[in-house]
């Protein structure tokens, strides 16, 4: 049986049978273990292969367990993760508190579910931003709204593939700051994935240089 | 020079459409001077309401339209949303092309050859499964309520939709779909929430035009379509086409009601959407997640591969037709092959397909000039097309042909310039140019203008780099761009058949002529050669930058 948090039990990401990356890490609830190194060494593959979207040509052996349960071979749907990508995604097509909805689980009345997207909007300190469209935040807004949606889904742990590395230096220390601590306070296992040293060092936990 | 193009391009785009729906207008509220009628009037409309079972030709030109639309886009919608990433995506995305070079009254005889009651298919199954020895007595063509004529429409407009939403697919973010499965949405539907509502706000247009081809379509209603009633755009032939001159204003009230049946019909697609995405962001907020959604991807596979295996069937049912002799029900192939068709009409079919092919040559040889010049001046102006310009540039494909040629056929006529070749490219050209332009302005907008800037800092002029670098690097694509306008001006019918005053036969308005003969072995051998036409010059068009740039890999990608 394996251990509660995220475990990646001998994870070997091959590349047309070529080894990409090795990993054998578990990491904690509350934990945030940061996987260093530079472009096209595998950090976003195994991003990828974590959340079961690896592309053709590449594969993935060992075990991924979430909580203890196997989850290696579920559809991407049904591992009950939250990912934030190097963009935000905010859906143009859907307001700030529509894109918050979409991610909340189904069940519960309209009011009820409003209600959640707000205070989840209110953990980000976004909540005066709910009826506007997304297309008009500034980039370190996005990111915190994309936040808030990758928490709406009640995952049971986070993947973040450089979510800072699109805002500019200034915003980025804001901005991780305020992500970092909306992190903490949710007691997930979290990997974070990045090139960037303040990122990692702004984690407080272990490090990984590929 | 290349500031006078986009006035050309407007000028042909808008002036004929306008002046053809005027020219519709006049007679139709009873002012035809010629034939001593002046003054206002409400006749005609009222001849046309007398007319036996006209609101049953309406309603059909109306429902055909707006279902046509519905099913193409619903069974590519759900297509895409499972197989992007498969293998049978690259399989489909192969086969369409030749499908979509394919003419609408080909593609329709080789439908009616297949499903016809003494068609391939009951063939097939005949008599050890059916017991049939002769073709049963069922209406399955030309059906009442115009279920074939859908299904052909279907079919036909299939790979259109592939076509568009495939150049729309790169535009949009594709990582969307995974935001939404990582929030629980499963594959399909999770791209049918997240992806295919930015794809659909940008493939509007197109469908729009769907619909008013759909709802005013000639060539495969004559083929497919119920003959009691015929839509409405077939009524509206018969009355042109009637040599008593006092029907010509009851045309015109048909043509402006058909003008309003698409108009209705635009609104009812209009009125749907929102309905749809008012009722679906609902749904979507409510946080359902549907969990059958495999079963979406199954349909779009049945619908999408069905309609492109079918019109494959047909292609190869319509050569085989060319060459059958005897041919008796239920054999499933004929008894014996013969050329003796082939043989009886090679003088016709040369003199009527070299006829098609002068007319799609002009009219898409001077798209193609009209379209680079415009190109090349939005670029050195600095210009962005608006949506107005846009609007503009699917203009002659959102007003029912049937509509405005025949006003413009009037006009014509009452200057002496119908049925001369001139005329009949500069009617093609109404419809080449749309298209020619749409498929050319991506492969141009595309282009790194970094080459451009290089060459102009060796010292070059805008014409030198025009000419030594944008046209060379990009002639693979204007290449196609010809031989989409040459497929589309070989498949034009109410254009020739109007605009040539019916003596200018070409490949297109003889194959269609056959259809109310019924002599099949007539109808596979013009059908064929209106299909290989476009075909030889798709085939030319990538055999040419093949041949040319064979030892430069870098432009020799798809």
């Amino acid at each position: 049986m394996s251990e509660a948090g995220l475990n990646l039990n001998n994870v070997r990401i091959k590349i047309n049978g070529v080894s990409l990356l090795n990993i054998d890490e578990k990491i904690a609830d509350g934990e945030i273990l940061t996987l260093m190194g530079p472009s096209g060494c595998g950090k976003s593959t195994l991003i990828n292969a974590i959340c079961g979207f690896l592309p053709k040509g590449f594969s993935c052996e060992g075990e991924i367990s979430l909580d203890g349960q196997n989850i290696t071979d579920l559809p991407a749907e049904k591992r009950k993760l939250g990912v934030l990508f190097q963009d935000p995604l905010l859906f143009p097509h859907f307001d700030v508190k529509e894109n918050i909805m979409f991610a909340l689980p189904s069940g519960g009345a309209k009011s009820e579910r409003l209600e959640k997207a707000y205070q989840l909007l209110k953990n980000v300190n976004m909540q005066d931003y709910a009826r506007r469209d997304v297309a008009t935040l500034s980039g370190g807004q996005k990111a915190r709204i994309a936040l808030a949606r990758t928490l709406a889904s009640n995952p049971k742990a986070l993947l973040l593939d450089e979510p800072f590395s699109k805002l500019d230096e200034k915003l980025r220390e804001n901005v991780r700051q305020s992500v970092f601590e909306v992190i903490r306070g949710q007691n997930l296992p979290t990997l974070l994935v990045t090139h960037d040293k303040a990122d990692a060092k702004a984690t407080n936990g272990k490090i990984i240089t590929l | 020079m290349l500031r006078i193009a986009p006035i050309f391009m407007i000028a042909i785009l808008i002036g004929p459409v306008l002046a053809g729906l005027f020219h519709i207008i006049v007679p139709a509220f009873g002012h035809d001077p010629e034939l001593g009628q002046i003054g206002f009037s409400l006749q005609a409309f009222y001849a046309l309401k007398m007319m036996p079972a006209i609101m049953k030709s309406i309603w059909l030109s109306y429902w055909l339209g707006l279902m046509t639309a519905f099913i193409s886009l619903m069974l590519v919608a759900f297509f895409i949303a499972s197989y992007r990433n498969s293998y049978w995506f690259l399989v489909i995305k192969t086969m369409f092309k030749p499908v979509l070079a394919m003419p609408h009254a080909a593609a329709a005889f080789g439908l009616a050859f297949l499903i016809m009651p003494s068609g391939f298919i009951i063939r097939l199954i005949s008599p050890e499964l059916t017991g049939f020895i002769r073709p049963p007595d069922w209406l399955i063509i030309n059906d009442p309520a115009g279920f074939a004529l859908l299904l052909g429409l279907v079919i036909k407009e299939i790979p259109f939709l592939l076509l568009v939403i495939l150049a729309s697919l790169p535009q949009v973010e594709g990582q969307y779909s995974r935001v939404a499965r990582i929030s629980g949405y499963g594959k399909n539907y999770a791209w049918l929430i997240s992806v295919f509502p930015l794809i659909y706000k940008k493939i509007r247009l197109p469908i729009y035009a769907l619909i008013a081809f759909a709802t005013s379509v000639v060539d495969v209603a004559l083929i497919l379509g119920p003959a009691t009633p015929p839509p409405l755009s077939i009524q509206i032939l018969r009355l042109m086409s009637d040599p008593d001159l006092t029907q010509r204003s009851i045309a015109a009230a048909a043509a402006i009601v058909q003008f309003g049946v698409t108009i209705l019909a635009l609104i009812t697609w209009w009125i749907g959407e929102k309905i749809f995405i008012h009722f679906g962001k609902k749904i979507i907020m409510s946080g359902f997640r549907f969990q059958g959604d495999k079963i979406l991807g199954f349909i779009g596979f049945v619908g999408v591969g069905g309609a492109i295996f079918m019109t494959f069937v047909g292609l190869f049912l319509l050569a085989l037709w060319s060459v059958s002799g005897i041919w008796k029900f239920p054999q499933v192939f004929p008894a014996e092959l013969s050329f003796s068709t082939w043989h009886n009409e090679a003088s016709q079919l040369l003199k009527v397909s070299w006829r098609a092919i002068i007319i799609a040559f002009f009219a898409s040889f001077i798209a193609i000039i009209l379209a680079l010049s415009s190109l090349e001046n939005e670029y050195q102006r600095q210009i962005k097309l608006s949506k107005w310009a846009k609007f503009i540039l699917f203009l002659p494909l959102l007003v029912p042909q049937v509509s405005f040629l025949f006003g413009l056929f009037i006009i014509f006529l009452w200057h002496g310039l119908d049925g001369n070749y001139f005329s009949l490219i500069f009617a093609h050209l109404i419809f080449t140019l749309p298209y020619v332009y749409l498929l050319l302005s991506d492969s141009w907008n595309g282009f790194d203008i970094r080459y451009l800037t290089s060459a102009r800092l060796m010292g070059k002029s805008q014409m030198n780099v025009f000419f030594s670098i944008r046209l060379p690097m990009l002639l693979r694509p204007i290449l196609m761009a010809f031989a989409l306008g040459f497929a589309i001006s070989i498949a034009q019918y109410l254009p020739t058949l109007l605009i040539g005053a019916g003596r200018f036969p070409t490949i297109t308005t003889e194959a269609v002529a056959l259809a109310s003969g019924g002599n099949r072995r007539l109808i596979g051998t013009y059908s064929l050669v209106q299909t290989l036409l476009p075909f030889v010059v798709f085939a030319i068009a990538a055999l040419i930058p093949a041949l040319l740039f064979h030892n430069r890999k870098g432009l020799n990608n798809e």
